[in-house]
């Protein structure tokens, strides 16, 4: 094929341009999204303060989950955006629309100002940043894919990847100084809105850079060409050849992808916290390290992939994923945490075992025992 | 009071709620029909209780500190890290490599907010509840072995090497 010679060419500095200001705008769509989680419990009582603590915690957590609910819905209708209108619109529309939503969230009324109107739009403000966020990852992803030369598409892209940990600090980092700086009690009445109204900042700068960016190269050939899809979803998931590759997609990689990521960034917290019983400095120190660590690998291995092939290095993380797991769950004799969950504790349950002796009914619907690791969820999830 | 230890779950003889150490039974009460305030109260007299049986019975009450290998630990977390970041360093570009320009943004960032927002965002509520329902702490490790073992099997049988791929041929 003589046409596939043809690289757009690309210089070195526009390039870190779009990675860039790509990336910018998904680190700071994830900051938008930690700073909900993090701040999940001061929300609960500014919002659902009608309700009892623990319900309050419970909505607070379910709002959190609603955020997730929304994003394939947003990855439709900004997927159409983007494959009819172009690359460069559906990301300018998910930033501006995730930052508005944020920045929002920190002028509402209190449950105390406006009673249940307060949660109501709170949870619309929730979906929105849900929906935004749907169409923001693949805009992203895409514009730089597209930009990027065919042997450094990995590398590439790795700096949007890494974006999630950018995002993740910057909440962390905000939210740790705006405490510390006006202290405990102001915070919870009125210093959790600092990290949402200092989402205006990086709105502006996100929207700013995004809007010098040209068109992507291969989004501007096809539409030279006028081979635009007039139905992207009856294209993608009616055609049999094109479905396939979606299934693949979600079955082969993002399935892994979805269970290893969440285990290793959230689910570890909760383990170490309430399983394990570790203090929750201990833990958030963890965090950050482990954050800190995770920022250059992304990077390192897109880069991996473009000489080894996506392949091997994807199912590799797969397998050492299972390989840690196991680790933990077999690995008696190293056990780094010989706590109330560890060895001593296990040679106590087999001479006094803990039981819990219920109607079947309710061994389901409610763990009675409030040593039971499960029963309150964690502060930091 | 005493986290993270593992509990059997089995029918109750007389139908009521117990929490059995050992061979000491602590009933546990609904607390239906009273006001908030005492049901508060009835929850933490009962916590109160399990904690006291379970100390007795020789549970520590928290991790010790001084005895936690930190840096096993570390470098356990860093092999989740090393892994979560091998998966997802390539992602991107895989994902980006298997569909045509002309629906790539549909076609992708579908699967991938299903994946990321459903699989991987309802799992920290999942693994809670399967370690309430079991009584293992770890039976919540489940929910993310079982589909990180589906990715495995469907890549290795399924999935085409993209890698260097030129998007106009995709």
């Amino acid at each position: 094929m003589a046409t596939v010679a043809e690289q757009p060419q690309i210089r070195p500095w526009s390039m870190a341009r779009v990675i860039i200001a790509s990336s910018a705008g998904t680190t700071f769509e994830w900051y938008d999204f930690f700073i909900f989680g993090s701040l999940a419990p001061v929300i609960s009582k500014v919002f659902f303060a009608g309700l009892d603590p623990t319900p309050a915690l419970i909505a607070a957590l379910a709002l959190f989950a609603a955020g997730f609910a929304f994003r394939p819905l947003g990855a439709l209708i900004f997927g159409v955006v983007g494959d009819k209108l172009g690359r460069k619109g559906a990301f300018l529309i998910t930033v501006s629309l995730m930052g508005a939503a944020t920045f929002l969230i920190g002028f509402l009324p209190t449950y105390a100002q406006a009673g249940s109107t307060a949660a109501a739009l709170l949870i619309i403000l929730r979906i929105l940043q849900g929906i935004a966020l749907g169409g923001e990852y693949g805009g992203a992803a895409i514009y730089v894919a597209e930009h990027a030369r065919h042997d450094k598409r990995g590398a590439a892209t790795g700096w949007i990847q890494s974006s999630a940990s950018f995002g993740l600090l910057a909440a962390l980092l905000v939210i740790v100084a705006t405490r510390t700086a006006i202290g405990e009690d102001a915070f919870a009445v009125w210093g959790w809105r600092i990290p949402f109204l200092v989402s205006a900042a990086l709105l502006a700068i996100s929207v700013w850079m995004r809007a010098k960016l040209a068109e992507s190269p291969e989004f501007a050939r096809i539409r030279a060409e006028d081979d635009l899809a007039h139905a992207p979803l009856r294209e993608s998931f009616g055609k049999w050849r094109n479905l396939k590759r979606v299934l693949i997609a979600f079955f082969g990689i993002m399935c892994a992808q979805g269970a290893v990521w969440y285990f290793t960034f959230f689910y570890m917290q909760v383990f170490l916290e309430k399983s394990l019983g570790l203090p929750s400095q201990t833990k958030d120190l963890l965090l950050i390290v482990m954050t800190v660590a995770s920022a250059p690998l992304y990077v390192y291995f897109g880069w991996l992939s473009d000489r080894l092939g996506r392949k091997p290095v994807m199912i590799g993380g797969m397998l050492l994923a299972l390989s840690c797991i196991f680790r933990r769950r077999t690995g008696s004799r190293q056990r780094p945490i010989p706590s109330s969950s560890r060895r001593s504790s296990a040679r106590r349950f087999s001479s006094t075992p803990v039981q819990v002796a219920a109607r079947s009914s309710s061994i389901r619907s409610e763990p009675p025992s409030s040593s039971a690791p499960a029963t309150s969820p964690s502060r930091h999830w | 009071m005493t986290k993270g230890i593992n509990f059997l779950t089995r029918r109750s003889l007389d139908g009521r709620t117990y929490v059995i150490v050992g061979t000491e039974r602590v009933p546990i009460s609904g607390g239906e029909g009273l006001a908030a305030p005492d049901v508060k109260a009835l929850k933490a007299k009962t916590a109160d209780a399990i904690s006291t049986e379970l100390q007795e019975a020789g549970y520590p009450k928290s991790a010790n500190p001084k005895r936690a290998n930190i840096t096993l630990l570390i470098v356990i977390l860093l092999g989740f890290v090393v892994a979560a970041t091998a998966l997802y360093g390539p992602q991107a570009a895989a994902l980006v490599e298997m569909f045509p320009t002309r629906i790539r943004y549909t076609a992708m960032s579908f699967p991938y907010h299903v994946g990321t927002g459903w699989v991987g965002g309802f799992l920290p509520v999942t693994s809670f509840a399967l370690v309430a329902v079991t009584g293992n702490i770890f039976s919540g490790l489940w929910y993310a072995v079982v589909f990180t073992a589906i990715s495995v099997i469907v890549a290795l049988l399924f999935l085409k090497e993209t890698s260097g791929r030129h998007l106009q041929q995709v």
